[in-house]
């Protein structure tokens, strides 16, 4: 779709395409480019495929054809170890946090510093000092240095987002993938949630690719807009440029001919 | 998401959808077989109004038999009531230790691989399907009379059913975060001790709990068959006829085993 100027792109979806067992097609033929450094987000409506896109993205699924590439290395590829390598390079977002409820804040965190400890030791809860501290650091990014030995069912929802995002950063990944972090939340702290999420990606120098249902939001902090429609891309373009009849077509309701923002 | 549009004819009227129901055939069915087969236990176990009229008498002699309870029983009564939590609780504490490896093989969501868990799951269901009482016979032609025998007996059987309660608790959790640990390349073993076991610790403390109080029950009785305990002595006491110290006993058991479930429901509360 797009050209990148950057040579290899972070993370790039080949004409992926995905088909459900019960044979629904969610992707079709779905290629992407995120160059390192940017930031992108994807529009589209629920069902729209966004979700499994993110999913094919993250190595949670496997598209049915098409390639995904990490830095152009195809991780379907890799063997088990290699495999848990790479997941560990990619920081992951859920719209449900995922998060342990019963465990504290800096035990979730941890949870993203286990892919490079030795088994036995992680496996009685002893993680070494500097790796430790790399998830209190990512921890205190978010501002919840305070909850730190807190359980997480005792947060509010944006503050186990922010745990949840602690927990990607901890990974000291270099692609962040947001899945509809924010649809669980209020509009003003989905705001600062994502406002996080972009603001660490550009101090670290992460690639984010985020779903968004929230256009205006979208549009404030990414580079790059993604429009997705039954599974196609519809546009694909920098932010700037990105029309209201783009958006008109990516939500517009074939089944009422009616054309509007949703 | 999509509305079918049907015939008007098919829709049926609101009369017909409020009708009351008749019972289906099957319904019938199930409860002649059911009376057919309480009417031929209460005959081959000889239970009657009757009987039980004619048995009254003698039931009203041995309580009163019983009174008044001797107490000179009760310091070797409190002892063997002492073995009996031993054995319950080494029992129980070496079961959940057998219990939760046991557990994790057989729960479809932590190993993925069919004929693992189908394994795991059949072991225990063979070994569920032997009473605790039978264990404790097996034990006792094995390793002799006494209280490890009914030890051994009390592990294998709480192992298994804890095993089976576990391997449901892993299967119905939220697996949420398990997927989301597995995406930051967390080993599966990592998963358990950092996602799996955190989230049900406590569901599991309460089983445990639970499992206990059962387990002094079955452990005052492994002494019939001669696995240490109080049930020994009882069992040797309704020999001699000594219906004094039988109530004594009785009441020994009765005291700990209700201690026990107060306290343990009252932590039971706490932990959930």
């Amino acid at each position: 779709m797009t050209t990148t100027r950057h040579g290899v792109p972070r993370v790039e979806a080949d004409a992926v395409s995905y088909r459900y067992p019960d044979g629904t097609t969610a992707l079709h033929e779905v290629s992407v480019r995120v160059a390192p450094g940017e930031i992108v987000a994807v529009l589209g409506r629920s069902g729209a495929g966004k979700s499994t896109l993110m999913r094919c993205l993250a190595g949670l699924a496997a598209p049915t054809s098409g390639r995904v590439l990490h830095d152009g290395i195809d991780r379907g590829g890799l063997r088990v170890r290699a495999k848990r390598r790479a997941h560990a390079r990619v920081g992951l977002v859920f719209q449900e946090f995922q998060l342990v409820e019963r465990a504290t804040v800096l035990s979730n965190t941890l949870i993203g510093r286990l892919a490079c400890q030795p088994l036995l030791p992680s496996l009685v809860h002893f993680v070494r000092r500097a790796d430790r501290e790399i998830a209190v650091e990512a921890v205190r990014r978010l501002g919840l240095e305070d909850q730190l030995r807190k359980r997480a069912d005792a947060l509010s929802g944006g503050q186990r987002q922010r745990v949840a995002i602690a927990r990607a950063l901890a990974q000291q990944p270099d692609l962040l993938l947001a899945d509809e972090p924010v649809a669980n939340l209020d509009p003003v702290l989905a705001r600062g949630v994502v406002d996080d999420i972009v603001r660490l990606a550009r101090v670290e120098g992460l690639t984010a690719v985020l779903n968004l249902h929230d256009v205006d939001l979208a549009r404030d902090v990414a580079d790059r807009l993604v429009g997705l429609r039954a599974g196609r891309v519809v546009f694909d373009c920098p932010t700037a440029s990105v029309t209201t009849a783009d958006l008109d077509l990516l939500y517009a309701d074939p089944d009422r001919a009616l054309a509007g923002v949703r | 998401m999509t509305l079918d549009t049907k015939p008007a004819e098919q829709t049926p009227s609101t009369a017909d959808l409020a009708a009351l129901r008749r019972p289906s055939w099957q319904t019938g069915a199930g409860v002649l077989v059911a009376a057919v087969l309480v009417l031929w236990s209460a005959q081959a176990t000889e239970f009657s109004a009757a009987a039980l009229l004619d048995g009254i008498p003698h039931i009203t002699d041995f309580v009163g038999r019983m009174f008044p309870p001797d107490l000179s029983i009760l310091p070797t009564a409190v002892t063997l009531m002492g073995e009996t939590l031993a054995i319950a609780v080494i029992g129980t504490t070496i079961g959940v230790l057998l219990a939760l490896p046991w557990a994790l093989l057989a729960a479809r969501s932590v190993f993925g691989q069919a004929w693992l868990h189908h394994a795991a799951r059949t072991s225990i269901n063979v070994t569920r399907a032997i009473p605790e009482l039978m264990w404790a016979l097996l034990f006792v032609s094995a390793v002799g009379l006494g209280p490890l025998a009914g030890t051994l007996a009390i592990i294998i059987g709480s192992a298994a059913g804890m095993a089976r309660l576990f391997a449901d608790i892993f299967e119905t959790m939220d697996m949420r975060a398990w997927e989301a640990a597995a995406a930051a390349g967390a080993t599966r073993s990592q998963r358990i001790s950092w996602v799996l076991l955190p989230q049900s610790v406590p569901t599991i403390a309460s089983y445990t709990l639970l499992v206990l109080d059962g387990n002094v029950r079955a452990a005052s009785l492994l002494g019939i068959v001669g696995a240490g305990g109080i049930g020994m002595e009882l069992t040797q006491q309704l020999r001699l006829f000594e219906y004094g110290n039988v109530l004594t006993i009785v009441l020994v058991v009765l005291v700990v085993v209700v201690t026990l479930d107060r306290a343990a429901s009252y932590l039971r509360k706490k932990l959930i």
